[in-house]
């Protein structure tokens, strides 16, 4: 690996505190190295050797402006404002649905060479979770800053693209995603990822969400076709008071993909909803991390995780909810169900309860289990091959996450995507 | 002051001392140390070097870090590793030969080893620090071929059977405080149950710990032989200390074909007082391998006492169709802190395994649930089902839950779930509405809360964990 | 339309059907009656293909060796079960699980696929005749249902599948009255010369709504005993007893 940080720091100065956030950032990364099982929070991912053996040539993009991406990516029959990243960099944005007035969207580039802007979103590089993240803080060269006013709906979904294409190989993409959603104000968020020609990398991905009082964000991340790609996504969410954040997630493809998703309830009433569908076959190995800490009284959270595991795929999900000694009232809920298919597939669960408060409700429940040869029995006994009877019982059980979208087209939207993914699948025949 | 007498005796009612005169060996760990405990021991000289093999890999171990409740670092160097009533030279052939003052002690905790021979047909290997001074029963046991004796006593007459069991299920190279118990354990109990017997009473062992500043370093194997049943008791009280007190026992159990063994622990030992002054710490290392096929192994636990508990009594499922249990009740009061649960590891083919854990909450105290679940590639059509719940009283207190679940067989099944909750309010009020003050109802409603593991204990044992589940929450609700 | 030939079948070495003899001419109804235990359901689970039982001897449906197909395959050529016990399958849509069923069966028997309009149409004439709420229709398949439903659902597929040889397999038990009505007017709306019926009971009550032409006792793995309808009543009378002694 030739992560050539000084060539970087060289090409990327710009004279402000940034540099030196960069040079101690990366000191950080340098001491830790890539997280390896020996860390708690990686006990089922050892990334380190992942991308040792698969990413031994992986590099930091030099600063050759590659924006090629192609049109037929884009979703149709679906209206939608965009926003346009490739390779981790602004290309574009357009919001043809909404008021411009009320939306202020710069390329992250823009604010961090900007002294005044930059201390806006100093903060975010206070956050030192694992040395992914000061990696990030370090070799960060993009990405978006969203800022939407008080009391302003979206009339439309806003889709943001990630594109991958040929110059990406074999680099590791830093970039962040800052979205601020002001009082009042509902914003819908989908993000697609899509790369060129199967090609390897490895991106890492910051997300920080600030929703404000009784703001409703909604956000759904479709991962399904990013076939060799290594990926760490981290979602930092800061809700306060009555507000609503959504997330639903669409983990499917990408060789690794780890989302780690905290969010903190800053406000009562405040509550958060993170859902999603892991769905894997071949060798990927995904994992999901979700920690949700309950601050003030009146909140409420759930997840649903529903995976299904084929061939010789890995899936593990780590659920925490954390409730402080202030957080009376918490409604807490988590459940994780997941489907082994064949004798090479693992899944791992952590669900985990750290409980301060005494006046609450709170429960988490997990169950791996192979498929139910009775049901299979039953349907094939209607006439279904075995292939179908598995795909059905697959789409059906997946379907309860899909399920928990409360957006009607979107969820239409994901619902195809499933099934396309399901028929995608080869089974194979081993019958007894 | 007499009123304060009173007062602190309720507090923890089986705080006393008595005061017999010690042997000690002289503080510290170091070889020589080792060598006394050996020599005194009259032990063999494979022991004296299985002892000090554990000795050096100690020295390259680490104190694990990890567990939830942190506690002050210990010094290893400043505590007596052996002390024993000097008159147990020689040993008493019956109860009548027992120092009278430890006949008193144990009837004040309630124990009268005659009444207990006469009543209740269990035979108590009652161990006074750290020597076995009584044994009874003995004759029964041995009619049946049915070992049952200090293992102090098994190294020297049954070398065959320790050689091939010790450390078969704890290596020595296990973690710190395993390998610690492995180099310098002064006594324990040694039960061998032959083929095809079923040990006709429930054997019963009551530890206490009692000479100041001296860590228990107990050791106990069980060995339950092809198609044979065992049911073995442990309980504990302590007596009231200032100091902080170490307790690093371990537990091994063996079971082979169609044997079944079920062990069950009450420990009530010296939680600390109402600041979290004082109190034992509970690391003891407990595990059962289910050696042969329809084997079971089934773990009871009522937790109430120690200022820290840090046990996970788990079960190694090796042999196809064996069973593994753990049953849990642990109640933390005041300042104290307990890290428990259990580990299930399914090898075998159709092996199951169920947990059923309760955790109480009170005061200013902290209990964890922390559990394993590994259901390994080979192990076809194994299952696991377990059931966390917590309850919580009052705002200072904390309840979690980690269970760490592993599944790489996809025909095996794995069910956990876990709740958290606070006492329910309108029972409480049912209850209080019925004419029960507030200490019953909760003493009811708590009882009712982990009536599925405490009827998994002998009737001997129910009894006096029912009454414990109350007196160990008395205070935490105004 | 099916001829069982000296059928033996096992589950986990022991024995249950013990040389079983039976031939089914199109448009007969036939009724089994047996004590528990004397082999009912598992003759259901064996000519449907269930996994698990180690079977000997001869089946033929249509002339064709049965024991040879698949499940789905007896399926598709119109063999058809109403399960004692229908499952309950979460996140199964219980409309899409229908058309899905009927279309692979149409498909093989040469017909058009469906479309959900045409389905639609179909379905709802379909659950009227039966006097089933649609509702369940939207529902996940069988989760919740009550008995009645679960039955009354096996009926639905019934008639929409349109089967050659219909197995009921203790299709009565847990019915109350009205519900049993129901399934036997969805049993009898179907009798036609091409069509037969297996009838598994164990009560004769459901022989009161759906008249069979023969009813054969079985005890102990092997038909006891055959008549017509009147069998059924005499047994009723003497109970299985009795005709074990015979037997």
């Amino acid at each position: 690996m030739n992560l050539n940080f000084d060539e970087f720091q060289k090409a990327n100065q710009t004279g402000g505190e940034l540099d030196n956030i960069r040079i101690k950032n990366f000191d950080n990364f340098q001491k830790k190295g890539f997280p390896s099982k020996k860390e708690e929070s990686w006990k089922y991912t050892d990334l380190k050797t992942m991308l040792y053996n698969n990413l031994s040539k992986l590099e930091v993009p030099n600063n050759k402006k590659t924006s090629q991406c192609h049109d037929e990516w884009l979703l149709k029959n679906f209206k939608h404002n965009q926003i346009i990243l490739v390779n981790g960099e602004f290309v574009s944005s357009t919001f043809s649905f909404e008021s411009k007035d009320k939306i202020k969207i710069k390329p992250l580039r823009v604010i961090l060479k900007d002294k005044k802007n930059f201390n806006k979103i100093k903060e975010l590089f206070d956050d030192q979770k694992n040395s992914l993240t000061s990696l990030n803080h370090a070799l960060v060269r993009d990405g978006i800053f969203l800022e939407i006013e008080d009391n302003y709906s979206f009339n439309k979904p806003l889709v943001i693209y990630n594109f991958f294409n040929k110059s990406s190989e074999n680099k590791i993409i830093n970039n962040k995603c800052f979205i601020s959603l002001g009082k009042n104000s509902k914003l819908d968020v989908l993000k697609c990822y899509k790369a060129e020609n199967s090609i390897k990398y490895f991106n890492n991905t910051i997300h920080h969400y600030s929703i404000q009082e009784n703001a409703i964000l909604k956000q759904f991340s479709i991962n399904n076709n990013l076939d060799n790609s290594y990926n760490y996504h981290l979602t930092n969410v800061k809700s306060h008071s009555n507000s609503i954040f959504e997330n639903f997630l669409f983990s499917s493809g990408s060789s690794f993909l780890k989302n780690e998703i905290h969010c903190n309830l800053l406000g009562s009433y405040a509550s958060c909803f993170v859902n999603g569908l892991i769905l894997l076959n071949n060798e990927q190995h995904h994992e999901l991390k979700t920690n949700v800490n309950h601050r003030y009284e009146h909140c409420k959270s759930s997840q649903l995780v529903k995976s299904v595991l084929l061939d010789k795929s890995s899936g593990t999900y780590q659920g925490k909810i954390y409730v402080e000694k202030e957080a009376q009232k918490t409604d807490g809920y988590q459940l994780s169900r997941a489907l082994i298919f064949s004798e090479n597939s693992t899944f791992n669960s952590k669900p985990e309860l750290e409980i301060y408060a005494d006046e609450v409700k709170c429960s988490h429940g997990s169950t791996t289990a192979n498929i139910d040869q009775g049901s299979i029995f039953y349907l094939m006994s209607r006439g279904l091959s075995k292939k179908q009877a598995n795909k059905m019982l697959i789409e059906g059980f997946l379907n309860e996450a899909v399920e928990t979208i409360t957006d009607i087209n979107i969820k239409s939207l994901i619902s195809k995507l499933l099934i396309k993914k399901i028929n995608e699948i080869k089974f194979e025949t081993n019958e007894h | 002051m007499k009123q304060s007498t009173i007062n602190s005796s309720e507090e923890y009612k089986y705080g006393f001392t008595t005061d017999i005169e010690s042997i000690r060996a002289p503080k510290g760990l170091n070889g020589d140390v080792i060598k006394f405990i050996s020599n005194i021991k009259k032990e063999p000289r494979w022991m004296l070097e299985w002892r000090l093999k554990a000795y050096e890999r100690l020295k390259n171990l680490k104190e694990p870090n990890w567990q939830k409740p942190k506690y002050p670092k210990i010094d290893y160097q400043d505590l007596y590793y052996y002390s024993a009533p000097k008159n147990s030279e020689n040993k008493p052939k019956s109860l009548d030969e027992v120092d009278p003052r430890l006949i008193e002690t144990y009837n004040k905790l309630g124990i009268s080893l005659k009444e207990q021979e006469k009543l209740s047909g269990v035979a108590v290997d009652a161990v006074f620090d750290s020597v076995s001074v009584a044994t009874t029963f003995k004759d029964k046991l041995t009619e049946k071929g049915i070992i049952f004796c200090p293992i102090s006593e098994a190294i020297q007459k049954h070398p065959d059977l320790v050689k091939k069991y010790l450390g078969s299920v704890i290596p020595i190279t296990d973690h710190y405080f395993a390998t610690l118990n492995s180099a310098v354990f002064t006594d324990g109990s040694f039960v061998y149950i032959p083929q095809g017997v079923r040990c006709p009473m429930e054997l019963s062992t009551y530890f206490r710990i009692n000479a100041s500043e001296t860590g228990q370093f107990e050791r106990t194997l069980i060995i339950a032989d092809k198609g044979s049943y065992v049911s073995y008791l442990e309980g504990c009280t302590a007596p009231m200390r200032d100091e902080n007190q170490l307790h690093a026992a371990n537990v091994e159990l063996v079971a082979l074909d169609d044997a079944e063994i079920k062990y069950s622990t009450v420990q009530n030992w010296y939680p600390g007082d109402k600041d979290g002054k004082g109190g034992i710490y509970n690391f003891v290392t407990k595990r059962g391998v289910c050696r042969g096929r329809n084997s079971k192994i089934s773990w009871t636990q009522v937790e109430t006492g120690s200022a820290i508990t840090w046990k996970y009594p788990s079960c190694i499922l090796q042999g196809d169709n064996s069973i593994g249990e753990f049953y849990s009740i642990a109640i933390t009061n005041n300042h104290q802190k307990a890290d428990t649960g259990t580990k299930m590891i399914h090898l075998g083919k159709n092996t199951k395994s169920k947990i059923i854990s309760k955790g109480i909450s009170a005061g200013h105290a902290d209990n964890t649930y922390r559990g394993l679940v590994r259901i390994s590639s080979k192990a076809n059509n194994s299952r696991n089902f377990t059931q966390c719940d917590s309850l919580l009283m009052g705002n200072e207190c904390g309840a979690h839950t980690i269970p760490y679940i592993e599944n790489k067989n996809s025909s095996s099944n794995i069910e956990h779930e876990a709740t958290a909750s606070k006492i329910n309010e309108e029972q409480l009020f049912y209850c209080n509405q019925r004419g029960l003050n507030q200490e019953e109802a909760i003493g009811l409603i708590v009882n009712g809360f982990c009536k599925e593991v405490l009827q998994q204990l002998p009737m001997e044992f129910a009894v006096e964990a029912q009454k414990l589940v109350g007196i160990s929450l008395e205070g935490s609700v105004g | 339309m099916l001829q069982i030939t000296n059928l033996s079948a096992s589950i986990d070495n022991k024995k249950i059907l013990k040389g079983f003899n039976l031939k089914i001419k199109p448009g007969e109804i036939h009724a089994i009656m047996g004590p528990n235990g004397s082999g009912k359901s598992t003759l259901a689970n064996v000519l449907t293909g269930k996994n698990g039982y180690q079977v000997e001897g001869q089946v033929l449906y249509q002339g064709k060796n049965l024991l040879k197909l698949p499940i789905e395959e007896r399926a598709q050529k119109g063999l058809f079960m109403a399960f004692q016990y229908p499952l309950e399958i979460a996140g199964v849509n219980t409309n899409n699980f229908l058309k899905t069923s009927l279309n692979t069966v149409r498909k093989v028997r040469g017909l058009k696929e469906l479309d959900s309009l045409d389905f639609l149409n179909l379905i709802k004439t379909k659950t009227k005749n039966l006097k089933i709420d649609e509702k369940i229709l939207n529902r996940q398949l069988n989760v919740g249902f009550s008995g009645g439903e679960k039955k009354k659902n096996e009926i639905l597929q019934m008639t929409i599948l349109e089967p050659k040889l219909v197995i009921l397999d203790e299709t009565d038990s847990g019915l109350d009255i009205d519900a049993m009505k129901i399934v036997s007017e969805g049993v009898n709306s179907l009798r036609d010369k091409d069509r037969s019926f297996l009838i598994i009971t164990h009560y004769q009550r459901l022989l009161d709504y759906i008249k069979p032409d023969f009813v054969h006792v079985l005890v102990d793995g092997k038909i006891a005993k055959t008549g017509c309808g009147e069998l059924a009543l005499e047994l009723e009378k003497i109970g299985y007893g009795k005709m074990e002694a015979e037997g």
